[in-house]
């Protein structure tokens, strides 16, 4: 059984979804406008990725390959649902926020492609410590994207203000060209380092 | 006059793409050349308005009447994969060539979050089938314009250089934030 | 392909699909009354919010609403709270207007909007909408003759939000006094 430190470490760095396999870009680009919002996506996402993955895991062996694809979205989508009414309920501030993207975590690739490369070809508990590995890999990422969007746009760090009022604020860096020249500027820095090692 | 307003303000108001954040996947991954990027842009502009018109029937025929709204995520999932399988036969009989080029991205279309919202969206606002057909058709559309010309950028700038940590992703990224402020232009034009 | 190859997949979809419906259909019972009551207690705080001297408020269903009101509530004290849904830069933005029985704004409260961040967003500020309090007749920007200080570079929003609340007063105006 592989090693669930190991495990996490790859999702968090050598695999990293938003930095190294570029993929769950729209949750990551639309929801970062801050910090809050993006950790609160990464987190829904997480929750929604560990458990599919531990089921789809556990029925890996009963699901004919012919029907996989649908049979795991439907787990999928069975856990998002959970997911977006357990918000609504109790994090509802969270829930109006993240607005569409939470039913959107469904066709979010990452959550599938866990499900196709890892979880239906390992046991469910490595199947889990993979999950929380990209889930948390995800989180990070999405909320270093929000806490660099949120400075530079509104001047605040989890909506409490650390720029003078005086200082300005490039609102463009909340709107949606922010989200692009952001991420573009995080990877370029990414690279750079990668490059030299 | 309503109903082109809509179909409009899909195309450049509130651009799936570059001021929405639907669709970023295959934007990103199938915008290499114009000719994929135009047949990818097709081919969602034929799925998503297909996918709304039945997921709005669906929603409003099955859903509802059994009081069983809280399914429509996996009703309307299945309803869009359901729809591709059947597009890639089609295509895979019909147009080959087409067929060829898409290649593999065709089943992605599954996971291009702007079918699924898409549905989504014309379900939580109310609208009626011919309105929901048609705000999948200006999204779909604005989609098919934002892919083609970021291709036809992304075209031009493989051939240059460029700063090596912003090889790649990067520059598409920048590119792509280049393009949604021309499109943030467009915001505020049409009130709906 | 025979027949097993076809009808085992699709027993296990349709199993799979069926335990999935039955734990959502479950976890939606069991949500139900907390999400009611988060809606509930969202929306009372919001007409509190609009109307402090009221304190209870019953919702007119069987009012006739013209534009873009999507509710109408009567409070204890005579006053109404109506909410509104006029579009501005990048959607409808909510609006929730409070009106006592005088015809006077007791206060404005943007409740849901998609405006620019930064910008038409300020809509939310205690700045902008508590120049509404107070209010009576008619409410436009300075820019169209009117009294409200519409915030900087956001025009459209402000406008947005004095539509919203004249639908309200205008629809006081018509029905309040049938009360």
């Amino acid at each position: 059984m592989a090693n669930p430190i190991k495990l996490i470490k790859n999702g968090i760095i050598n695999e990293n979804p938003t930095f190294v396999q570029v993929i769950g870009m729209c949750p990551t680009l639309a929801v970062t406008s801050s910090a809050i919002n993006g950790i609160g996506m990464g987190l829904a996402a997480t929750a929604v990725l560990v458990f599919s993955n531990i089921f789809v895991s556990l029925l890996r062996k009963i699901i004919p390959d012919t029907v996989r694809i649908p049979c795991f979205i439907v787990v999928i989508a069975t856990f998002v649902t959970i997911i977006e009414f357990v918000l609504k309920a109790y994090v509802p501030t969270l829930y109006k926020s993240l607005g569409l993207f939470i039913p959107l975590i469904v066709v979010n690739c990452l959550i599938l492609a866990r499900a196709e490369a890892f979880a239906s070809k390992n046991g469910p508990v490595a199947a889990a410590f993979d999950g929380i590995g990209m889930g948390l890999g995800f989180t990070i990422a999405l909320g270093i994207l929000g806490l660099v969007r949120e400075f530079i746009g509104a001047g605040t760090l989890f909506d409490i203000t650390v720029l003078p009022e005086a200082f300005p604020r490039t609102l463009l860096f909340v709107m949606a060209p922010g989200a692009f020249f952001t991420l573009a500027c995080l990877m370029a820095i990414l690279n750079h380092f990668r490059n030299k090692a | 006059m309503n109903l082109i307003l809509l179909v409009l303000a899909g195309i450049f108001v509130n651009n799936y793409v570059l001021s929405q954040f639907l669709g970023i996947c295959p934007f990103l991954g199938v915008s290499k050349k114009v000719d994929t990027a135009a047949g990818m842009g097709m081919a969602v502009i034929f799925v998503m308005s297909l996918a709304a018109a039945v997921a709005w029937l669906v929603y409003n025929f099955i859903l509802v009447p059994l009081n069983i709204i809280y399914l429509y995520n996996i009703a309307f999932i299945l309803v869009i994969a359901s729809l591709v399988q059947f597009v890639e036969m089609f295509l895979k009989k019909a147009a080959p060539a087409l067929y060829q080029a898409l290649g593999v991205f065709l089943p992605l279309i599954t996971t291009n979050c702007a079918v699924l919202g898409v549905a989504v969206l014309n379900m939580q606002k109310g609208y009626n089938f011919i309105e929901s057909v048609l705000n999948a058709l200006g999204g779909a559309a604005g989609f098919a314009l934002a892919i083609v010309l970021f291709a036809g950028i992304r075209e031009r700038i493989a051939d240059n250089d460029t700063p090596k940590a912003f090889e790649g992703f990067p520059m598409a990224l920048i590119t792509a934030g280049l393009m949604s402020i021309a499109f943030l232009g467009f915001s505020g034009l049409i009130k709906l | 392909m025979n027949t097993k190859e076809i009808v085992k997949p699709a027993i296990v979809l349709l199993l799979i699909a069926a335990v999935a419906a039955a734990l959502l259909g479950f976890i939606s019972e069991v949500t139900a009354a907390p999400i009611a009551a988060q809606e509930q207690k969202t929306l009372n705080e919001g007409m509190m919010a609009v109307m402090p001297e009221a304190s209870s408020f019953e919702e007119l269903t069987d009012a006739e609403k013209s534009g873009t009101i999507t509710a109408v509530y009567q409070a204890d004290n005579g006053g109404y709270v109506i909410t509104t849904a006029p579009g501005g830069f990048g959607g409808a933005v909510n609006t929730m207007v409070g009106i006592g029985a005088d015809g006077v704004i007791t206060g404005v409260r943007v409740t849901g909007h998609a405006e620019t961040p930064g910008l038409g967003a300020k809509a939310t500020e205690p700045a902008f909408y508590e120049q509404f309090t107070g209010k009576a007749g008619t409410v436009s920007v300075t820019k169209d003759g009117g009294e409200i200080v519409p915030i900087t570079s956001a025009t459209i929003t402000s406008r947005t939000v004095c539509d919203g609340t004249q639908e309200a007063l205008d629809w006081v105006a018509a029905n309040g006094g049938a009360n």
